[in-house]
């Protein structure tokens, strides 16, 4: 679309722009006290902030623009459809009031392209030429905009200053802002007060002077925190959640720690049990001392007609007396009554013989059982200690066989001769003790048994290889040994003969936990019960 | 009819049913244990951190897991352990 200046826009822009050619001068800098009005801008910011605190707008630290905020979009009512949503122009009514400082900014403020000057006038304020202008544009119609301005030193172009107030949405809804009249009005009476007067008698101001400062401040809505997201302090820590593992550590975690928590309370109280049981007291039966609460379980017993059994150590239901027939004759009932008492008389009697009779029965049979409870200890003591005595024994054996063998091997035909003797009296030992142990045949025959298989054994055990102990010395001297003899060959020659015999010994006790093992075998119980069988044993 | 001089013991039944609510206790202890846990979780863990920092001890890792762990262990003693003392105590006066 094409734009085009209207010739009121230009007009008023050749007003501005071309009263302010070729005049230029510095806004900012040192304060230049010969022109106040130049100071008047950076010096007295709050005579501004006076002017939009008056009209309801909030003084920040920017001098150039500012919006009504909490605008009401209800003020714009241009909807086509009806629909708040549906309008028109902007989406919302908006109203912003700019000072404008400057013929650049006046310029600015009322140049644009398709402007409509909807009214124009120039007024006296307080000495002051004040030019005011209502306009809008073509293609936006629904906007008004009002701009005043007044030139404050005669001569000094530049030296300008003015307000814009725009509004959308006005021509529909009419006009709800501030007139800029009113505000140029209160702009200049407020430059008054502080001290600046009309272009005729301006002096050096000494000072602001104190003004009654109207300043509505705007409502503010609170929101909530959550609407600016993780606004939380630095120092807040960051807790993490718990993972599904750690929870369930945590779970497991506690399950034991109940379970541990539940038996301890359980062992303690065990332990406060037994530790505060209750002192026995005689139980109502017997005068046995039992708990408190057997006592009180028997005496119930009793309550209910249970009769104690001694022999049986048991309570016996004694059932109910059967109904008696009451007869109404008392000479008959009497009689009746005698008969009875006779009777129960008698039964009591028989019942306490019998009773005596069971306890005289029991306490023998206890006494029996007490005497073979000792009788079992003893026999046990005296198990224990020929056990004892029988592993003491077959070590003294195995010693004196050792000593026996290393007899013969150093001291020839005698020592021979020796351990010949030392041999049959062991076999008439044994023999006797087998006899004594299992009875004359079949003790024969365990011995006759063991003798054979010690030849088996003595033959096996012969043809295997040990290690045999050896010095050299086959013969020793053993008639007038002196030290030096003795300590060369006596002493090497029964050290060897000692751990030959004791190499022996211990093959033979090899083989013979063998045996005792095979023995054990089926075949091996058959042979035994066979030659048991012809030697006429068990 | 006899019957034994000594009283009738808990029938088998009644054995496994104190079993079995043995078994309940416990489960419904760890759950208030662990439940506790997850509620104090968050409280706690500032302190925690303030603890840790003052004994000059990582705040991560194997520390981390085994305060809490060690910290549900103590919560479901405590909790089963007290439960259980209060429910023997009330069988020792009931007994007594």
């Amino acid at each position: 679309m094409k734009r085009f200046f209207s010739v009121l826009s230009v007009a008023l822009i050749l007003l501005v722009v071309g009263a302010r050619a070729g005049i230029s001068h510095a806004q900012s800098g040192d304060a230049d006290w010969s022109d106040p009005w130049s100071v008047f801008f950076g010096s007295h910011p709050q005579i501004i902030q006076s002017v939009f605190g008056n009209f309801g707008i909030a003084p920040n630290s920017g001098t150039t623009g500012y919006s009504w905020t909490g605008s009401d979009p209800l003020a714009c009512e241009t909807y086509p459809t009806g629909d708040p949503n549906d309008v028109i122009w902007y989406e919302s009514h908006t109203q912003y009031m700019f000072f404008l400082a400057g013929a650049n900014s006046i310029e600015y403020a009322v140049t644009y392209d398709m402007v409509t000057l909807l009214a124009a006038e120039t007024y006296q304020v307080a000495g002051l030429e004040v030019h005011s202008f209502l306009y809008t544009y073509e293609d936006y119609p629904q906007t008004k905009i009002q701009v005043a301005y007044v030139q404050l030193i005669p001569g000094f172009e530049d030296e300008v200053y003015g307000w814009s107030i725009t509004e959308t949405c006005t021509e529909t809804k009419g006009d709800n802002m501030p007139d800029v009249d009113d505000v140029m009005a209160f702009f200049i009476q407020t430059i008054r007060n502080y001290g600046y007067g009309a272009p005729a008698d301006i002096v050096t101001p000494s000072g602001p002077t104190p003004t009654p400062f109207v300043y509505v401040a705007p409502e503010i809505e609170e929101f909530p925190a959550e609407e600016f997201g993780e606004a939380l302090p630095e120092d807040e820590p960051v807790i993490e959640p718990l993972s599904t593992e750690e929870q369930a550590a945590l779970v497991g975690a506690a399950v034991l720690g109940a379970v541990v928590g539940t038996a301890v309370v359980q062992g303690g109280a065990n332990m406060m049990r037994k530790t505060l049981q209750p002192a026995l007291v005689p139980s109502p039966v017997d005068g046995k001392l039992v708990t408190p609460k057997q006592a009180a379980f028997e005496q119930g017993k009793l309550d209910q007609g249970w009769r104690y059994n001694p022999v049986s150590g048991g309570f016996d239901y004694v059932p109910e007396a059967e109904k008696k027939f009451e007869l109404k004759s008392n000479i008959v009932a009497g009689q009746v009554a005698q008969v009875h008492a006779q009777a129960d008389q008698r039964k009591a009697a028989i019942q306490q013989k019998v009773q005596a009779s069971r306890q005289k029965y029991t306490d023998s049979v206890r006494a029996e059982m007490d005497r073979h409870q000792q009788s079992y200890q003893q026999h046990m003591q005296t198990a224990e200690r020929n056990d004892r005595y029988s592993s003491v024994a077959g070590l003294v054996e195995t010693a004196a066989d050792i000593g026996v063998d290393a007899l013969a091997e150093c001291t020839g035909p005698v020592g021979k001769s020796v351990k010949y003797t030392y041999g049959r009296v062991k076999d008439a030992i044994q023999y006797a003790n087998d006899v004594y142990d299992h009875g004359f045949v079949a003790g024969s025959a365990k011995f006759a048994a063991s003798k054979a298989y010690e030849a088996g054994r003595n033959k096996g055990l012969s043809k295997v290889p040990k290690p045999k102990f050896g010095s050299g010395k086959d013969t020793v001297r053993y008639f007038n040994v002196g030290p030096n003899t003795l300590a060369r060959e006596v002493t090497p020659r029964v050290v060897d003969a000692m751990g030959n015999s004791a190499v022996d010994k211990g093959a033979e006790l090899l083989v013979d936990a063998g045996k005792d093992a095979a023995l054990e075998t089926k075949p091996a119980k058959n042979v035994i019960r066979k030659i048991n069988t012809v030697l006429g044993g068990r | 009819m006899t019957i034994p001089r000594t009283r009738p013991r808990p029938s088998c039944l009644m054995t496994v049913f104190k079993r079995l609510a043995g078994y309940a206790f416990n489960a419904v202890t760890s759950g208030m244990a662990a439940f506790a846990l997850l509620y104090l979780y968050p409280i706690l863990t500032p302190y925690v951190i303030d603890l840790f920092e003052t004994l000059n001890t990582p705040t991560s890792g194997a520390w981390w897991g085994g305060f809490w762990v060690a910290v549900s262990f103590f919560l479901g003693a405590v909790i089963s352990g007290g439960l259980g003392g209060v429910v023997e105590l009330l069988r020792g006066r009931r007994a007594a």
